[in-house]
């Protein structure tokens, strides 16, 4: 099974501000692996840099032994589809200008499905798979609830079979009333897909239910979870 | 966007269909009637050599709106070309582009297409391609903003995840995204192409005679303006409703693109889905 993570001694500096310090950690195949802190410890610059979108000062971020953080051009194109993210704010993820449908189908596209028939078929399954209905494909996102939203990033995450599913607090921009129902989508995801998952948030206790381990961030460093929650 | 597509569809109407409707050849002339007044025969009047002045001011239009929509076209794909390739690039690519441009739109437009004129020399393909030098820089510093400003969303982010090439991602979500604004631009720059291709052909650098061109006409007819007002009237005139014309058609598009408000409907609408 795929979807071993490993990030060795990940350093990430803006300017003076160090982001991340040296973060280690690791990744089992198939494991939820919960990751907590507080806004501004550096959570979504790991994940950033897990997923490639953040270089970083110092640090390697390895896939099933390859090294991602050293490949270039295509072989880099191709292996960071094995690697994807969920936003934070499922508004600002998704384009204004697209239908969900061609949201779905782009990754698709990327990837070279050339049949039409078959695009429309997998965009019809993505969006089965996080609990909406097919007509939303017409849709743009401006006529989709954040709940929604939130589920068609995840959607588009998947669309791309990735191994690694890095959630950088995939509901904490939602109403509490919804937050249950996009987890659910979530867990019910790593049940059917061989998917590893990294589920970033700050609230404790959602992510303690989710995970089957939690690490605990503070100011760019990994501790553990017991000092994390004593500190609440 | 509707305004600028009924003021641009019936420029080129016009452009189109205007030579077809003249009724004489705009270089049809008759020594017998020269500077009559209006008449049944020639219904704006005949010129110095009796050519009849409607048809010139009829072929004059496909001349005036195809030199315009040729500088617009050029100065907006090679500006909008420029500004993704520094906008992408960064660093020191984005640098000296930049540079370059800023110098450019340091200088008036029309001193520096008389700059290359007088280089190239005077005619009318000379002085689209030095309007077009002169006017792409605007274009380039614009869609470099605006692409800067829209690559690190995360949506475009998430279409570098999927391993889309730079290529793919500017065709598909970059430029379509620039084109608004930058059309919204275009339609207020082109009415000041227009007094450029004017005041150019006017000054001899442009449009040559016999081709009859509204600003060209506009300046030879000067000489007349006491005994045959019309002939200076109405090219005059035509010039300035083209400006207007393309002037009232951005500020639409302009305000088209302030958001409003969300209607009582479309509010019900959207709770109910968000509680579904
Ligand atoms: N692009 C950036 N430029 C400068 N500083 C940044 C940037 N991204 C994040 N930071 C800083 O790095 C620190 C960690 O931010 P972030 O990773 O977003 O934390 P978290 O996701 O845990 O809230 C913060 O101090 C933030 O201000
Ligand atoms: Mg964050």
């Amino acid at each position: 099974m795929n979807g071993r993570l490993v990030v060795d001694d990940v350093h990430v500096r803006f300017g003076d501000v160090v982001a991340v310090d040296g973060v280690s950690l690791d990744l089992a195949p198939g494991e939820i692996l919960g990751l907590v802190g507080d806004s501004g410890c550096g959570k979504t610059t790991l994940a950033r840099v897990i997923v490639g979108l953040e270089q970083p000062q110092a640090g390697r971020v390895f896939l099933d032994g390859e090294d991602l953080t050293a490949l270039r051009g295509a072989r880099r194109r191709e292996v960071r589809r094995r690697v994807q993210l969920v936003f934070q704010d499922p508004e600002s993820s998704l384009s204004p200008r697209l239908t969900i449908g061609q949201t779905l189908e782009e990754p698709l596209l990327v990837a070279g499905m050339r049949s039409r028939r078959e695009r429309v078929k997998r965009v019809t399954e993505l969006l089965e798979l996080v609990g909406l209905p097919a007509t939303l494909a017409g849709r743009r996102p401006r006529a989709l609830s954040g709940g929604q939203r939130q589920r068609i990033g995840i959607a588009r995450a998947l669309a791309s079979k990735p191994d690694v599913l890095v959630c950088d607090e995939p509901v904490s921009s939602l109403d509490a009333s919804v937050r249950a129902q996009v987890m659910n989508v979530l867990l019910d995801l790593r049940d059917e897909l061989d998917v590893s998952v990294l589920l970033i948030a700050h609230d404790h206790d959602l992510v303690r239910q989710a995970s089957d381990r939690v690490l605990a961030m503070a100011a760019g460093r990994l501790g553990s979870p017991a000092q994390a929650l004593q500190r609440r | 966007m509707k305004g600028v597509a009924i003021v641009v569809g019936l420029f080129a109407l016009l452009a189109l269909l205007g030579p077809e409707l003249a009724p004489y050849a705009p270089d049809d002339d008759d020594l017998e009637h020269i500077l009559e007044g209006p008449s049944a025969a020639h219904l704006l009047g005949t010129d110095e050599i009796g050519r009849d002045q409607l048809s010139r001011m009829l072929h004059a239009a496909r001349t005036s709106l195809s030199t315009v929509a040729l500088v617009l076209a050029g100065a907006l794909s090679f500006g909008v070309l420029v500004g993704s390739i520094a906008a992408l690039r960064g660093g020191i690519v984005d640098e000296v582009l930049m540079r370059i441009t800023d110098v450019a739109l340091a200088v008036p437009n029309l001193v520096i297409a008389l700059a290359i004129l007088g280089f190239m020399g005077a005619g009318t393909t000379n002085m689209v391609f030095a309007l077009m030098l002169a006017a792409w820089p605007a274009y380039a510093r614009l869609s470099r903003t605006l692409i800067v400003q829209i690559k690190r969303r995360p949506y475009i982010e998430a279409v570098q995840l999927m391993g889309a090439r730079r290529t793919w991602i500017l065709r598909r979500h970059l430029v379509p995204a620039v084109l608004g604004p930058v059309l919204v631009y275009a339609t207020a720059d082109a009415g000041f192409i227009v007094v450029s291709v004017a005041t150019l052909s006017f000054l001899g650098l442009g449009v040559q005679p016999p081709t009859p061109e509204w600003g060209q006409m506009l300046v030879s007819n000067l000489q007349f303006m006491e005994t045959r007002p019309e002939l200076v009237v109405f090219p005059g005139l035509a010039l300035t409703l083209l400006v207007i014309g393309f002037n009232f058609a951005g500020e639409r598009v302009a305000l088209d693109r302030v958001p409003r408000p969300l209607s009582k409907r479309a509010l019900a609408r959207r709770r109910k889905e968000a509680l579904a």
